[in-house]
């Protein structure tokens, strides 16, 4: 009962919020939303504690007949992979309810959102079953939609719709694509897919339209038009779970279902993916270099970074057969941490940058300058979680991107090289965010009257940025969790069913 | 024998509508009027409970009525959702100033037909109990005589019946003349005959192709008339002026429950009787689904009325139903009967939700008007949302889980395009269901004060219907067990 305790404690710990947020007063809600953020991580640290390293597959398995007729059950289940992202998760809510300002002007809403969010995630990353998996797929846009719509910025009710017609279009069709499995194996448990017979050609539809959806959520260029639009108009909680949790999905169905259901096809398609990985990196990256707009370049910051991923995943097809399950290992745990280190700096510059638009009201890059004389302990850790994104040495960015070259450079030197030194543009638009906001002179009215946060209100800042540097320099913390269930991914990512013309 | 038990509910109904009018005569209170219809339809389904689901199906008068587990669930549905209706209606016609005993007489006839219809095994008795419950319609779509629109639609929709019901009576002379009777079974065994070529009825012995040729005839004209009361593309133009032109009321009625009637009628007729057949009626439905999801949906998206919108959305959705139907498998119809009890019960929500609102001295017309909505009321808000996203199809509420099992059932039989084809159209759907969301929800406090949207206290009867209808639309999309297993054994 682990996950389903927690699932069914963020619902309802999200609709009393949403309920009783009426009669509750403003600060009653805010203690209210850190009692129940705490309680999850309670929780998942408990989790934690008794999750058995020396188990190979799921832990707490959980299954409830759900629709008889079809044979689809409510079905959950960890692994180590799951376990880190859930863990994602709950820190993830706990620095958006925590983080000053984070939450809009309706509390009850913002809170509702954030815990119904996270009830989502742990039931997405938890599933087992097919049709669980995507019911929490798609039941994740509801949350989200709301509170954009709701509490967001001027041009909210288009970035809203956009944001849900989008996504929703992109996963229309991975809903016959998963019945068709479900039904061809007679069982809608995802581990009983990998053994499924199919040809070729359907498993490049196949996974043709299962990658379709997840590049969306991912996003991958050119398909993320979508998130750069809804982060600005989004509030601060918004584009923080937006950023650090909800991207992940996508990244959790190549995990989940493309790679090892449809082997064959990630193999002729692993070039391509590839290709359109480095040149996310890139023009992601070249787009944040010239953003004006401090949420859409963190926006595009956050496409690069998840396109990351997707190079990792991808990239175990492309290794020498002689070596590609201890090297791929290397790739796939680099990619979950990776997920990992993005939520942290997605989490601390969406929300920092919150506490800044909270008393400076503006978005604008070019309007913001040195922030750094009058609020120096803000900044350092504002530089900190920049570091982290950029991939610096000692912070929990720099083991993800480590492992994903390593990797690299074992097989495809030049593939590297051009992903690699994509960290050139990161490092380039980090940096003109750190000189243009942190230092210069105060040169508006507005700035120079602004005073330091306190430790109390940097409290989820400094969180973040503690976690950073400690998984940074202790990566084995989740390195252990992961190690088992990257390498029997890695085994059937590999195990092809058909000949398609010596490749591999 | 007679079981005159399994009639109960009818004769029931029979008495409430003898007391209203002898009510009438005798000047008693509307209140009154409401009470007596609201007791009727709790006897009723307190009568229906008590039975039980009868075990296997009991036949009377030559097929004239039969009485299974889909009569008895059919009934349920009818004085369920009647005794809600009632409750809704009473507040609203004393606002409206509606002639209160009026349109509950003419709602009670109108369910006497159903409740006969659903029960009917013989072609006579269908067409009895069909106009039974298609003729108070006309009288109650023109209930408010000085309003154009509800004129318009009353003279349409009385036409459009005359010439469903013309064809309908045509085809199954031509049946009748050829196979040589009127019961359901009888006429499923002859044509089973006709096509084992071991036919001994008249024709098919003499002349089989010319024979086979005049059924498919009626079989066609049948079909039509279905797809004209039903509101499938291309008979489907009516839809929306009826849904305009009647009240917002009479809507939460009409477009729900006699659309699960009328599916009822399409399984005895469609999957049990001309079954045989399939081959030559399985081509043409898919393609009126298909097409009807694709115009209802795109319509739907160009219109600025609420209840126009919801007339069109409502093609588009029985154009799901139909997909379902036309696979002519237990798995589809199962799926169809899902689908058709998901959206009359979400139907039924989202308009009692809006037969609240009113804009100055009128119903709600435009979709503009809605704006801010749940500024005033959010509790009817939150259950519009329910509804909504329930039209939409998005997990976990009964509308997305309605849509999985069509889905499932057309992926089973290998029409992966039509699967893909209707999870496309429902992102249009999901374009103006979700825009009713914005104008609800998102609108500007600038924007939301000029809100002409005044709201109707409903009793304290009525707000706890509204409150149970809401719960029942989420408990059944959570467990979507609770309704999936019955359907199930329904259809096979």
């Amino acid at each position: 009962m682990m996950t389903s305790g927690l699932l069914a404690q963020s619902v309802v710990a999200g609709l009393l919020a949403l309920v009783g947020g009426a009669w509750m007063s403003k600060a009653t809600l805010r203690l209210y939303a850190k009692g129940m953020a705490l309680l999850s991580l309670v929780q998942v640290f408990w989790m934690w504690s008794t999750f058995d390293l020396n188990v190979e597959g799921l832990q707490w398995v959980e299954k409830w007949r759900w629709m008889d007729t079809l044979g689809v059950h409510f079905a959950l289940g960890l692994d180590g992979i799951a376990l880190a992202l859930v863990l994602m998760t709950v820190v993830v809510t706990c620095s958006t309810v925590w983080m000053e300002n984070a939450l809009g002007a309706k509390a009850h809403v913002s809170i509702g959102v954030v815990f119904l969010t996270q009830a989502v995630a742990v039931g997405l990353f938890g599933a087992t079953d097919g049709i669980t998996f995507y019911v929490f797929w798609e039941a994740s846009l509801i949350p989200l939609f709301l509170s954009i719509g709701i509490e967001g910025s001027v041009m909210r009710k288009k970035a809203a719709m956009k944001f849900f017609l989008y996504t929703f279009l992109a996963s229309a069709l991975f809903l016959p694509a998963l019945l068709y499995m479900g039904l061809k194996a007679g069982d809608f448990q995802m581990a009983a897919w990998p053994d499924l017979p199919l040809s070729f050609t359907e498993q490049m539809v196949l996974s043709g339209i299962s990658l379709f959806a997840a590049m969306v959520k991912l996003p991958l260029v050119p398909v993320h038009t979508w998130l750069p639009d809804a982060h600005p108009e989004a509030p601060t909680y918004g584009s923080m779970l937006l950023a650090a949790t909800m991207l992940k999905f996508g990244t959790y169905a190549l995990l989940r279902i493309v790679l090892p259901v449809f082997p064959d096809a990630c193999l002729s398609l692993a070039p391509w993916m590839m290709g359109g990985a480095v040149f996310t990196l890139w023009y992601a990256g070249c787009l944040a270099w010239c953003e004006n707009d401090a949420k859409r370049l963190i926006a595009y910051s956050s496409i690069a970074h998840m396109a990351m991923t997707v190079f990792g995943l991808f990239l175990v097809h492309m290794l020498p057969e002689s070596s590609v399950l201890e090297i791929g290992v290397l790739a796939v745990m680099g990619c979950v941490f990776q997920m990992f280190a993005h939520a942290i700096s997605a989490c601390g510059l969406f929300g920092g940058f919150g506490m800044l638009y909270s008393r400076l009201h503006t978005r604008k890059v070019s309007s913001l300058s040195g922030i750094a004389k009058v609020m120096p302990f803000f900044s350092a850790l504002m530089f900190l979680v920049l570091f982290n994104n950029i991939a610096l040495p000692g912070t929990s960015g720099f083991v993800g991107e480590l492992l994903i070259t390593l990797a690299a450079f074992q097989s495809h030197p030049f593939l590297a090289l051009a992903a690699t030194s994509s960290l050139l543009v990161t490092a380039t638009y980090s940096l003109r965010f750190v000189r243009e906001v942190f230092y210069g002179p105060v040169l508006s009215y507005s700035v120079s009257q602004l005073k330091d946060v306190t430790l109390y209100q940097s409290s989820a800042l400094l969180g973040l940025c503690l976690l950073a540097l400690g998984l940074g320099c202790m990566p084995s913390v989740l390195g252990d969790l992961l190690d088992r269930p990257c390498a029997a991914l890695v085994k059937s990512t590999i195990n092809y069913k058909h000949d398609t013309g010596g490749e591999a | 024998m007679i079981r005159w038990d399994v009639l109960l509910p009818e004769i029931l109904l029979m008495f409430s509508v003898a007391g209203l009018l002898l009510g009438r005569i005798a000047g008693v209170k509307s209140r009154h009027a409401c009470a007596l219809v609201f007791g009727s339809y709790a006897l009723c389904l307190g009568v229906l409970l008590l039975q039980g689901a009868p075990d296997e199906s009991y036949v009377m008068w030559r097929d004239l009525m039969i009485y299974d587990r889909l009569t008895h669930l059919s009934k349920c549905l009818i004085a369920g959702l009647g005794l809600l209706f009632v409750v809704f209606a009473s507040g609203y016609m004393q606002d409206e100033g509606m002639p209160a005993e009026e349109m509950l007489l003419l709602i009670q006839l109108q369910a006497i037909g159903m409740m006969a219809l659903v029960a009917s095994g013989h072609w006579i008795s269908i067409f009895v109990s069909m106009e039974l419950s298609v003729l108070p319609v006309y009288a109650l779509v023109v209930l408010r005589r000085e309003d154009r629109k509800a004129l318009e639609a009353g003279v349409k929709y009385m036409l459009m019946g005359i010439v469903a019901t013309a064809l309908m009576v045509y085809g199954v002379s031509v049946v009748y003349s050829l196979v040589g009777s009127l019961r359901l079974g009888e006429i499923a065994e002859v044509i089973h005959q006709a096509l084992d070529e071991q036919a001994t009825v008249g024709l098919f012995v003499t002349q089989p192709q010319l024979a086979m040729a005049g059924v498919l005839l009626g079989v066609s004209c049948i079909l039509v008339a279905f797809a004209f009361k039903i509101g499938l593309f291309p008979f489907h133009f009516w839809v929306a002026d009826m849904y305009e032109g009647a009240s917002q009321l009479l809507v939460m009625w009409l477009g729900s429950v006699p659309k699960w009637t009328f599916l009822v009628l399409w399984i005895r007729v469609f999957a049990e009787s001309f079954a045989a057949l399939v081959h030559y009626w399985q081509w043409p439905v898919m393609a009126m689904a298909a097409i009807s999801l694709f115009m209802g949906h795109f319509w739907a998206l160009s219109q600025s009325q609420v209840r126009r919108m919801f007339g069109f959305a409502s093609v588009a959705q029985m154009g799901y139903v139909f997909l379902g139907l036309g696979l002519a498998s237990p798995a589809g119809t199962s799926a169809s009967m899902g689908y058709m009890l998901g959206y009359v019960l979400t139907s039924f929500f989202a308009f009692a939700l809006l037969s609240v609102l009113r804009t100055g001295q009128q119903d709600v017309q435009s979709i503009a008007s809605l704006v801010a909505w749940a500024r005033q009321d959010l509790f009817r808000a939150m259950g519009m949302l329910v509804a909504l996203f329930s039209f939409v199809g998005v997990p976990p509420l009964l509308g997305f889980m309605i849509k999985l099992q069509v889905i499932a059932a057309l992926v089973a039989d290998a029409y992966y395009f039509l699967a893909g084809f209707a999870m496309l159209m429902s992102v249009v759907g999901a374009a103006y269901y979700l825009n009713i969301v914005k104008i609800m929800f998102f609108e500007d406090v600038s924007i939301a004060n000029t809100s002409k949207l005044t709201i109707r206290q409903g009793s304290f009867f009525a707000t706890t219907s509204t409150f149970v209808i809401w719960a029942g639309v989420l408990w059944l999309g959570i467990m979507p067990d609770i309704w999936l297993r019955p359907v199930a054994t329904l259809a096979t």
